[in-house]
């Protein structure tokens, strides 16, 4: 493996701003900063027009960013792209496929491109079974996607950068792509994503970034955004437990009485402090299981976040142990 | 802060490296390939056209049909006194500024078309995201516009070639036959260079490919209208065809002021390199 960037960061984007001219200019992209590290699966989540494509395509230098530095495996990424990109598989979201060329005339022709042996290509098409010898016009939508999949991938680079992934693939098709895609970054591959699929991201990023309107709103973990996310805890007593009580355990957030008597408890933080208040009554029945991110990732989308922010970016300081 | 990113087992031991040619160059070629085989299609059928017709063509008087508005599209109504009959009107037919309209708007719309219609679909990113710089993607595209070039002029000279061999009296003299069409390789220069500015600069591909074939419509017009009058005979300076007058070069069987090439190469390289220059600082958008 050739040498990445200082302490394993592979991607480290500081201060990243792109504007495009008009009247008025459009802020795309607006000062955002943040690291991948490698062998990370990294998701770049956001609304549609949030500024994830313009970011990825800055990486790419197809865009050339109004300020800030783009560092990839240690290199510049506009005086270096040759080098970096040799070493870069990249999935478009939006590309129309010249619909007179076969799969097979389609990646000879970007395996020819990247200069490079396409190593992986039998392994790949095992997994996503595409007809070689179709012409491209007759593809479906998520065939036209598994072609993109392979040709990113075929290669073996060691930085995948993708745009949407997924879109246009069945659920089997999903996941076999994430199931590849974990066992591609447990060998050590490095991989930028933007979704638009929540549970998708939940089951395979290590991390995340959430952008807004061209700005970070939030950089975490995926077990930092399940503790904010936090607990769902069903609890039915055979004594009368009052809801006052419940509500007075650190960490919980809204207790909710049920007609059978149960209660719910959404919970943030620890749950030590629910067990040992619950302990004291008899419990007839206890269920705990997580919130889903989708809540706290729709809070972000939504910019219902303002308080928590701060906190987010903050938490986030040189990326991850 | 902590993540849940596991050791690698086996590592990625990143891309192997294999030869590659020149796949913008062969890309770019299958893309334009049925404009040019339109246009070779055309050529081939014209000069066996008048190789077949040659015999009826001899009853016409050659001279009168060079004068007025024949003379202006081929810049000039003076015929060699052994010009050959078979090679005049190969001149009128492929050669008069007339074929700077209609193969340089073909190459003008492949190469208008050329990079625009990448950024218009999307393959620009997957390809510069591959180990291709913005510098060569234009050259190999640049060069695949000048083998196109190449493409329609060796299928004239094939096709002349063949009719002498095929029709009786369909005789050429070579020199002037080539030295038209270096003239006309000019044009094509200017023209292909010219294209591949206008698709430096835009974003859609039928849109530059319209552009670049009007302003080949343009040079045209100033031919035409340049050489019709005196008041505006200023025009005819602006089109390439009153440099590289490739018709007039078979039918008077002379070469005069070949530096006057020059302008038409300069203009054309000036153009390219502006394209390139344009290129390798836009925003692909």
């Amino acid at each position: 493996m050739k040498a990445v960037g200082a302490a394993g960061v592979v991607v480290d984007v500081a201060h990243l701003v792109k504007t495009y001219p008009g009247k008025p200019p459009v802020r795309a992209v607006r000062d955002i900063s943040f690291q991948v590290e490698r062998g990370e699966i990294f998701g770049f989540l956001g609304p549609n027009g949030a500024g994830k494509t313009t970011t990825i395509r800055c990486l790419l230098d197809v865009l050339r960013p109004s300020a800030g530095k783009i560092t990839i495996f240690g290199l510049d990424a506009r005086r270096d792209a040759l080098a970096i990109h040799r070493r870069v598989g990249y999935l478009p979201g939006d590309v129309r496929l010249p619909g007179d060329l076969t799969a097979k005339q389609f990646l000879n022709r970007y395996s020819r491109l990247a200069g490079s042996e396409p190593v992986l290509l039998g392994s790949l098409l095992e997994r996503f079974e595409i007809p070689l010898n179709r012409k491209l016009r007759g593809f479906s939508k998520g065939m036209r996607q598994m072609l993109l999949i392979i040709q990113a991938f075929m290669c073996e680079p060691e930085l995948a950068i993708l745009d949407e992934p997924t879109g246009g693939l069945d659920p089997l098709g999903q996941r076999s792509f994430n199931e590849f895609l974990l066992g591609e970054a447990r060998r050590g591959l490095t991989v930028f994503t933007s979704s638009h699929i929540l549970g998708e991201v939940e089951r395979t990023c290590h991390r995340v970034a959430v952008i807004r309107e061209g700005e970070l709103v939030a950089v975490e973990s995926i077990e930092r955004l399940r503790e904010r996310a936090g607990q769902l805890v069903l609890v039915e007593f055979a004594d009368d437990v009052p809801e006052a009580e419940l509500r007075s355990i650190p960490g919980v957030q809204a207790v909710e009485r049920q007609k059978n008597g149960s209660y719910h408890v959404k919970l943030a933080g620890s749950i030590d402090p629910v067990i040992k208040a619950l302990a004291r009554h008899t419990i007839s029945r206890l269920e705990v299981e997580e919130a889903p991110l989708e809540e706290v990732f729709l809070k972000f989308y939504a910019g219902d976040d303002k308080n928590d922010r701060e906190a987010h970016l903050g938490a986030e300081g040189d990326g991850p142990a | 802060m902590t993540t849940s990113v596991v050791a690698p087992t086996r590592a990625i031991s990143g891309p192997k490296p294999r030869a590659r040619g020149l796949p913008v160059l062969t890309a770019t070629l299958y893309e334009s390939r049925s404009l040019l085989g339109a246009a070779c299609g055309y050529i081939l059928i014209i000069g066996l056209l008048v190789g077949l017709l040659l015999p009826a063509f001899k009853t016409l008087n050659i001279q009168a049909y060079l004068t007025g508005s024949v003379a202006a599209l081929i810049g000039g109504s003076a015929l060699g006194a052994h010009t050959p009959l078979f090679a005049v009107y190969m001149a009128l037919e492929l050669y008069g500024s007339f074929f700077m309209l209609l193969f340089g708007g073909v190459l003008a719309y492949a190469a208008g078309a050329s990079i625009a219609r990448n950024i218009e679909d999307g393959t620009i990113d997957i390809t510069l995201a591959r180990p291709i710089s913005r510098a060569r993607l234009y050259l190999e595209k640049w060069v695949a516009m000048l083998l196109g070039s190449a493409i329609i002029l060796a299928t004239s000279m094939l096709t002349a070639w063949v009719c002498t061999l095929v029709f009786t009296n369909a005789t050429l003299h070579w020199r002037w036959f080539l030295l038209a069409n270096l003239d006309v390789a000019v044009i094509l220069f200017l023209v292909a260079s010219m294209g591949l500015l206008v698709s430096a600069t835009m974003s859609r591909g039928r849109a530059a490919g319209g552009v670049a074939t009007l302003v080949v419509v343009f040079w045209y017009l100033c031919q035409t209208f340049g050489t019709a009058g005196d008041r505006l005979s200023f025009l005819k300076y602006l089109g390439p065809y009153f440099y590289a007058p490739s018709a007039q070069v078979i039918t008077a069987e002379q070469w005069t002021d070949p530096w006057k090439l020059l302008v038409p190469v300069a203009a054309g390289l000036i153009l390219g390199v502006a394209g390139l220059v344009y290129f390798q600082r836009r925003d692909i958008t």
